[in-house]
C-alpha cells in the first residue's frame, strides 16, 4: 500500500499496482523502494486525487501505453478523439474538474488520463467559431482589432473551403 | 481506497482562482489541438493570444496545417528528418515560388521524346541531382518491335517505373491496306533490353471485336498513357464496310503489371476523323477521365466492371481537346523514394484543359475536388456546368497550344501582352498558385485573384456556331505572379513546370543577310530550366 497526501492534507492509501499508473509515483517508489512514509502531492488536491484514483482503480491490470506507440501516430496524424463508454461517463465533470483533472494527469504522468481528458476538451471545441470557443471556457479576446483582422485573413482559406 | 484527513503538515488552503481553459500551459493547450481539424486548429489561433502561441510554438501543428493548404498528403516518414526541418522546406518552396526569377539559368532533371518522322524514343538527363539516378538513351523504335509490317502509334516513357511502353500496329503483309490490323504494346525495362520485369507479359495486345466481318478497321490515331499500374490506350478507328466509311473511338485499359487482359471502357462515334476529339488522363490509382463532349469519370477499382461514376457538361463544344493531367511525369521523374516527404493530394490537384472554339483558344484549369466529391445521383445525371463549372474552375483564353502547363495547384501559362509600349506577338509569363494557403503563404508577393472573370464568346463564332450572348464567367480563386521578361513569338516554344522548376523551352533565331534585307533562321532549341 502506498500513502499519499494531497495538498489539502488528506491521506489516501491505495494499492501499489493502482498508483503505479502514475509514472511520477512508480518512479518515485523505485527511487525510495519500500516505504510506509507518506508522498506529498502538493499540486493535486482530495477532490482531484479521489477521481484520479477512480479512474486507476477502474483500468487497474491494463498495460501502460508505450512511449512510442504516440511517436508512430506523429506522422499519419488520425488521432481519434473516440473515447470508451466508461471513460465517457468518468469525465462529465464540471470544467473546472476537467482542468484539473488534466493538470493532475500531467503533473502525475497518467498519459491515458490526459488523453482522456485532452480528447473531451478537443471535442467540445470542435465545429465552433472563436467566440463560442471564447465563451465556451470564458476567455477574453486579448487581440487588438489589427492583431484579430491579420489573423482573419491568414486563415480565410480554411473557411472557405 | 482508505482515506483520512492527516493531521500534521500545512493547516489551510490556499485561496486560487479558478482552474479553468487558460490555466493549462502551452504544453498542454498543443496536446489539446493536435487532436482537432486544420479548421478547428485555426480558429483556436484567433481565440487568444495563449492559444496563438501554442499554436505558432509547434513545428507539428504548423506543418498539418502546411501540408493541407498547400494540398499536400504526408508520406510516411523512414529517415527521421526533424518536423522544424520539414515545415521550413515546404514553407521556403511554397514561398519561393513567389518570387520566381526568370534569369536564373539552372538545368536538372530528364527530358523524354518520341520522334514519329524518325520513329525514335530519347531519354535524355539534364545536370539531375546528385542523389538522382540518371538514364540517356535512345531507341530506334523499329528494333524494339518484334514483328515487321509495323507501325508505332505511340510512345510512352516512364521513369519512375523504370517503363517504356510501344504501341504499335501490324497488318498482314500481303495486302496491307486491305486486311484488318492487330495491336500490340510492348512492355520494357528503361535501363535493360529486356521486358519489364513487373509486366505480367512481355506484350500486351488486342484483337478487334467488332460484328460485321466486312468491317476493314485501322487506327489513325492513339494515344498511350500510364498511371502506376494501369495503362490506357484510346484509338480512333476509321471503320470501312459496304456502307463507306465511319469514324468511331475506343477507349482501353490494362492492368499491365497482373495481367495481359484488357477491357474496354468505353468507345463511341465521332463525326471527324480528327486527332483532337477526344484526350483523357488518369485522376490518381483508380480514377480516369475522358474529355471529349462532356468530361466523363470512370472507376477503376474493378477492371472487370469498370463503370462511369459522372459526366460534367462542358459549356461549350470544344475542338481540338488536350488533357493536361494534374501529376505531370517530369515530377514523378525527380521524387525518389529517401527523400519523398510528401506528396501531391489527387483529390486537390489540378487539371488543364486546352480547346478551341470558333476562333478562340480557351484552357479550362478545373480543380479534381469535383470528380471525386460524388454522390450516386452523379451516375445517373448529367450534370450541367453551371453546377460545377463557374466556382470549381479558371478559364482564359489563350495564345497558342502547348504554352500552359500545370503541377500540383500551380499553372504556369504564357499569356498574349497587349499594352501602348509592347510589339504585337510578345508574350508574359505567369504563375498562378490555387492551392487555398497560397494567398497567406505569399508575403505581400503577387495578386490575389478572388473575383470572378467573364470570357465573352459570342464575337469569336464563326457562322456554324452561332449561339446568343455566350459568356463563361468563373470564379476559382488564386493568386497570380508575372514575370516582368517578354518573349516574341517565336522565341519561347513550350513550357513546363513541376514541384520546384520551371522548364522553357526557347529557340534561337539567326538573321541571315540575303541582299540588301535580311531574314531570321531557326539555329537552336535552348531549354532552360529554372529553380523556384
Amino acid at each position: 500500500m502506498v500513502h499519499l497526501v494531497t495538498s489539502d492534507n488528506v491521506e489516501f492509501v491505495v494499492d501499489k499496482e493502482v498508483v503505479e499508473r502514475s509514472v511520477l509515483i512508480k518512479n518515485m517508489l523505485e527511487d525510495v523502494g519500500e516505504t510506509d512514509q507518506s508522498i506529498p502531492l502538493a499540486n493535486v488536491s482530495s477532490a482531484v486525487l479521489r477521481k484520479v484514483i477512480e479512474y486507476c482503480e477502474h483500468h487497474r491490470g491494463e498495460p501502460l501505453p508505450s512511449a512510442d506507440a504516440d511517436q508512430n501516430q506523429d506522422e499519419t496524424r488520425k488521432r481519434t478523439t473516440d473515447i470508451s463508454e466508461w471513460d465517457q461517463k468518468f469525465i462529465t465533470v464540471d470544467q473546472e474538474m476537467l482542468f484539473e483533472i488534466i493538470l493532475a494527469a500531467n503533473y502525475l504522468d497518467i498519459k491515458s488520463l490526459l488523453d482522456v481528458g485532452c480528447k473531451t476538451v478537443a471535442n467540445m471545441i470542435k465545429g465552433k467559431t472563436p467566440d463560442e470557443i471564447r465563451r465556451l471556457f470564458n476567455i477574453v479576446n486579448d487581440f487588438t482589432p489589427e492583431e484579430e483582422a491579420q489573423i482573419k485573413k491568414e486563415n480565410e482559406w480554411a473557411e472557405d473551403r | 481506497m482508505l482515506e483520512s484527513r492527516c493531521h500534521v503538515g500545512r493547516v489551510g488552503y490556499e485561496t486560487k482562482p479558478k482552474t479553468g481553459f487558460l490555466s493549462l500551459a502551452e504544453e498542454l493547450m498543443f496536446y489539446i489541438l493536435r487532436y482537432l481539424s486544420y479548421r478547428d486548429i485555426l480558429r483556436c489561433t484567433s481565440v487568444c493570444k495563449a492559444l496563438r502561441q501554442a499554436y505558432m510554438s509547434s513545428s507539428e501543428l504548423q506543418y498539418t496545417i502546411e501540408l493541407i493548404g498547400q494540398r499536400l498528403i504526408p508520406v510516411p516518414n523512414t529517415n527521421y528528418t526533424p518536423i522544424g526541418n520539414r515545415l521550413k522546406t515546404l514553407k521556403d518552396r511554397s514561398h519561393a515560388w513567389f518570387k520566381f526569377d526568370m534569369y536564373s539559368f539552372v538545368s536538372r532533371g530528364h527530358f523524354s521524346s518520341w520522334d514519329e518522322t524518325d520513329d525514335l524514343a530519347a531519354i535524355i538527363p539534364i545536370l539531375p541531382k546528385p542523389s538522382q539516378r540518371t538514364i540517356e538513351r535512345c531507341w530506334s523504335l523499329e528494333t524494339l518491335r518484334l514483328e515487321p509490317h509495323s507501325v508505332t502509334l505511340d510512345v510512352l516513357i516512364d521513369l519512375a517505373q523504370n517503363l517504356i511502353a510501344v504501341a504499335y500496329c501490324v497488318t498482314s503483309e500481303d495486302n496491307p491496306l486491305e486486311s484488318d490490323e492487330a495491336v500490340f504494346i510492348d512492355l520494357r525495362a528503361l535501363d535493360g533490353d529486356d521486358v519489364h520485369p513487373q509486366a505480367a507479359q512481355r506484350t500486351l495486345f488486342l484483337w478487334e471485336e467488332f460484328e460485321s466481318e466486312s468491317d476493314l478497321i485501322k487506327t489513325t490515331y492513339a494515344k498511350l498513357k500510364c498511371c502506376g499500374r494501369h495503362i490506357a490506350l484510346q484509338r480512333s478507328l476509321a471503320i470501312t464496310n459496304d456502307d463507306g466509311k465511319n469514324y468511331e473511338w475506343d477507349m482501353q485499359i490494362w492492368d499491365w503489371q497482373n495481367s495481359a487482359t484488357r477491357r474496354i471502357v468505353t468507345g463511341g462515334a465521332t463525326p471527324h476523323p480528327s486527332e483532337n476529339q477526344i484526350d483523357f488522363c488518369f485522376l490518381g490509382n483508380d480514377r480516369l477521365l475522358i474529355v471529349a463532349d462532356d468530361l466523363e469519370v470512370f472507376s477503376m477499382e474493378d477492371l472487370k466492371m469498370s463503370r462511369r461514376m459522372a459526366r460534367f457538361k462542358l459549356p461549350l463544344p470544344l475542338q481540338c481537346i488536350q488533357c493536361h493531367p494534374p501529376m505531370d511525369n517530369i515530377e514523378q521523374m525527380q521524387t525518389q523514394p529517401q527523400t519523398v516527404r510528401y506528396t501531391p493530394d489527387p483529390k486537390h490537384q489540378l487539371l488543364c484543359l486546352t480547346g478551341s472554339y470558333g476562333t478562340a483558344s480557351l484552357v479550362f484549369i478545373i480543380s479534381t475536388r469535383i470528380f471525386f466529391d460524388l454522390d450516386e445521383v452523379a451516375e445517373t445525371i448529367t450534370i450541367p456546368w453551371i453546377h460545377w463549372g463557374p466556382s470549381n474552375t479558371r478559364v482564359f483564353r489563350y495564345p497558342y497550344q502547348g504554352k500552359v502547363h500545370v503541377s500540383g495547384n500551380r499553372v504556369l501559362q504564357a499569356f498574349t501582352i497587349s499594352g501602348p509600349d509592347t510589339r504585337p506577338g510578345e508574350y508574359g509569363v505567369r504563375l498562378m498558385d490555387f492551392s487555398p494557403i497560397a494567398g497567406t503563404n505569399r508575403q505581400g508577393l503577387g495578386r490575389v485573384v478572388k473575383e470572378s472573370s467573364t470570357i465573352e464568346m459570342s464575337s469569336v463564332m464563326d457562322d456554324t456556331v452561332k449561339e446568343e450572348n455566350l459568356t463563361i464567367t468563373t470564379s476559382l480563386p488564386y493568386v497570380e505572379v508575372v514575370s516582368k521578361r517578354k518573349f516574341s513569338v517565336r522565341e519561347l516554344l513550350d513550357t513546363w513546370l513541376d514541384k520546384d522548376r520551371i522548364y522553357l523551352l526557347n529557340a534561337n533565331w539567326k538573321h541571315v543577310a540575303a541582299g540588301s534585307t535580311s531574314y531570321p533562321t531557326w539555329e537552336s532549341n535552348r531549354l532552360e530550366v529554372i529553380d523556384v
